[in-house]
């Protein structure tokens, strides 16, 4: 648990609306540890996702630095770098699940090796991704759902294929912008018991965004956003154990 | 591999990229078929044009001769024989042969006709062409042309021998005269209603003649009988209608013009690559000898009519390059409606680790199948088309009984075609970069977007 595996140092975020200059991030620092669920919450609008963002290397800071695994990947990676530690050390689980409603839940899933690597090495790679990708969905619950659009999905079942995709490339670091968000409560209960057994089975290193009270519980370190910088939230003593 | 799996899945999904196919299939396959019929047509009339002259054509203007006083001056030519062997001498030259034109008017001697009551002259205007049967064969394709009947009953006697005519082959009206004979176009025997041994009537006049009847002067013209030896077909519609074949001194004897002669025909070796290079030896050789004559390859002398014909193909293909223009520009269309409704898929693609050129990757491979596709069946089923056209236009007309193609105005059997591969190529190529450019304005803009927006996106 002491492993820093992601360090945000010093990043300042700037929005310029019209004639209007917004200092979203003013200066947060940040240590993610490894197997841990960090959870970062916070008022509407104050930053909690640009700040995901930056660390998923979406978004670059205007000032200040993502290390991961002690390399300074904002500066010094380059967009190809950038891209490659996306597609293979890191996975997002977004609000709105963001699937793409042409291909089926394998495919989706399918798509993050297939994005890291050429016509030959797909070929080469294809039949073990399947069995892989088949392997997560099923222990996902969704076995009878591969051959399902996105449309033909419930939002669970959606949110689940998402988290799929994001952990086929067995990646570092899971980053969930707020992954219940658009989910019923009972849903929603769901999804967390799913991410806190996926953290306990695999020492998944996990950031969450979040508004969900209950999924914010489930956090092991949990930080507030607040005025554009990080500040400690106290242990909640009835946040529950992770299994 | 993700762009190209994702591009076919947007474009599967989409029914608006197959309109684009669709154009572009039909844009390509019009442009094939179009020009192969043309290409077909240049090649078949330069072939008719070429069978019925000589590789290169010498026309004696006049000769400078020195007179009594010192002075040199102009005179009509008169040692025929003298030119003929300058002609001989230059390198090259394979043969020549020595042609006498005359306008004429035709008409079935038996006054039966089936034009009567038309008063349009050019159903009678001829032009009657003496030549030398045995040097003829060996500058033009004559010999052919006498076998190439559709009706085979008006096929001559003796192709080495045209002009000749059985006794018992006279009609029996005529069967006593000693007439000459003569070769008709076999369109205009079946206009004329004319069987070998039928006799027709010529009216001619000749140069003095004319200027007298242009002065004002009562002339009386020069008519004279023929037996119809025989038929030829050319297939080129101006020569086979318009053109009567007899035997050299025959028209000079006609008009009483001993030296009569309109043209030399010559034929030389190895035209390809020196004829422009011997008909200049002949002019300049005709020349050192006082001999001022026109001297030109067939081609430059049809320059304008070949000219027409390709220049027409020319802008056919013109205006068929814009219909690919704007098919393509359909690239654009799909493939920025594409970009918009995709918009969220963008970020989401950057977020699993596809860069900028690789989004812009996926929207060019859109347009690069868009292409490939439309293109692909667009020329097979263009080549099929053409190659098979014949085929179409008889199925054409036994359907729906429309005439698209009439034998008897462009005298082709069929209509022609002349699929070319390099031209199929171009076609390809020139499709494939304007779907390339099209697909290119689209794309750039995805690959610019900002993901961390394009994610917000509703």
């Amino acid at each position: 648990m002491s492993d820093i595996v992601l360090r945000v140092e010093n990043v300042h975020k700037t929005y310029t609306l019209g004639s209007q200059t917004l200092e979203i991030l003013k200066g947060v620092d940040l240590d993610v540890r490894q197997g841990e669920i960090l959870g970062i919450v916070g008022a509407s609008g104050v930053g909690k996702s640009t700040l995901l963002h930056i660390i998923g290397l979406l978004d670059r800071p205007d000032q200040g630095s993502i290390v991961f695994r002690g390399k300074n990947v904002t500066n010094n990676s380059g967009r190809r770098g950038r891209a490659r530690i996306r597609n293979r050390e890191m996975g997002f689980v977004f609000q709105f699940y963001h699937l793409l409603p042409e291909l089926t839940a394998l495919e989706n899933v399918l798509l993050t090796p297939m994005m890291g690597s050429g016509i030959l090495g797909w070929f080469s790679l294809k039949s073990k991704a399947r069995e892989k990708a088949r392997e997560i969905l099923d222990s996902l619950g969704l076995g009878e759902r591969l051959r399902h659009k996105p449309p033909q999905l419930s939002g669970g079942e959606r949110q689940r294929v998402a988290i799929a995709r994001a952990l086929m490339s067995d990646p570092e670091i899971l980053l969930c912008d707020e992954p219940t968000g658009n989910l019923d409560e009972k849903t929603s209960a769901t999804i967390t018991d799913l991410l806190l057994k996926i953290n306990a089975d695999r020492g998944q290193t996990m950031i969450l965004v979040t508004h969900n009270d209950s999924l914010a519980r489930c956090a092991q370190r949990l930080i507030r956003l607040t005025g554009g910088v990080l500040v400690d939230e106290p242990t909640r003593e009835a946040r529950p154990q992770t299994p | 591999m993700y762009k190209l799996f994702i591009a076919a899945r947007y474009l599967k999904s989409r029914p608006i990229s197959f309109v684009t196919i669709v154009g572009i299939f039909l844009s390509v396959g019009a442009l094939i078929v179009v020009i192969s019929v043309m290409s077909g047509f240049l090649r078949d009339t330069k072939a008719f044009i070429r069978g019925t002259m000589a590789d290169i054509v010498v026309v004696p203007r006049y000769e400078m001769k020195l007179a009594g006083d010192g002075e040199m001056v102009q005179t009509a030519p008169r040692d025929f024989d003298k030119i003929y062997r300058i002609i001989g001498d230059v390198d090259g030259v394979k043969s020549y042969s020595p042609r006498f034109r005359l306008p004429a008017l035709i008409r079935r001697s038996d006054g039966f006709d089936t034009y009567r009551g038309v008063t349009d002259l050019n159903h009678f205007m001829v032009e009657a062409l003496g030549i030398d049967v045995v040097k003829e064969s060996e500058v033009t394709n004559l010999k052919a042309y006498l076998g190439d009947l559709e009706d085979k009953s008006l096929q001559v006697e003796n192709v080495d021998d045209p002009l000749y005519l059985p006794e018992d082959q006279r009609c029996e009206e005529f069967y006593l005269s000693d007439y000459p004979t003569i070769l008709i176009g076999e369109g205009r025997c079946r206009n004329f209603s004319l069987r070998k041994g039928d006799v027709i009537t010529l009216v001619t006049l000749d140069e003095a003649t004319a200027e007298k009847a242009l002065q004002g002067s009562e002339i009386k013209p020069f008519e004279q009988n023929f037996f119809v030896a025989g038929a030829f077909r050319s297939g080129h519609y101006k020569f086979d209608r318009g053109t009567v074949v007899l035997e050299l001194d025959q028209s000079r004897r006609w008009v009483s013009a001993e030296n009569g002669l309109s043209e030399i025909y010559v034929s030389v070796h190895d035209y390809k690559s020196r004829g422009n290079e011997i008909a200049a030896d002949i002019a300049m050789a005709l020349q050192k000898e006082g001999v001022i004559a026109s001297v030109e390859t067939w081609e430059k002398r049809n320059e304008v009519y070949l000219g027409a014909v390709e220049n027409e193909r020319t802008i056919l293909g013109f205006i068929l390059c814009f219909f690919i223009i704007i098919a393509t520009f359909n690239v654009f269309a799909t493939t920025s409606m594409m970009v918009t409704d995709r918009t969220k898929d963008i970020g989401i693609l950057v977020s699993m680790g596809a860069t900028s050129s690789g989004i812009l990757g996926i929207f060019m491979t859109c347009g690069i199948l868009m292409w490939l596709i439309g293109s692909t069946f667009g020329s097979i089923a263009g080549y099929l088309f053409a190659d098979n056209i014949n085929g179409v236009n008889a199925f054409l007309e036994k359907v729906f009984g429309v005439t698209i193609f009439r034998e008897d105005i462009y005298t082709f059997k069929e209509i022609p075609t002349e699929i070319n591969a390099y031209f199929i190529g171009a076609t390809l190529l020139g499709t494939f970069l304007l779907c390339l450019f099209f697909s290119f304005i689209p794309a750039l803009r995805a690959s610019l977007m900002d993901p961390v927006e394009t994610l917000r996106h509703e």
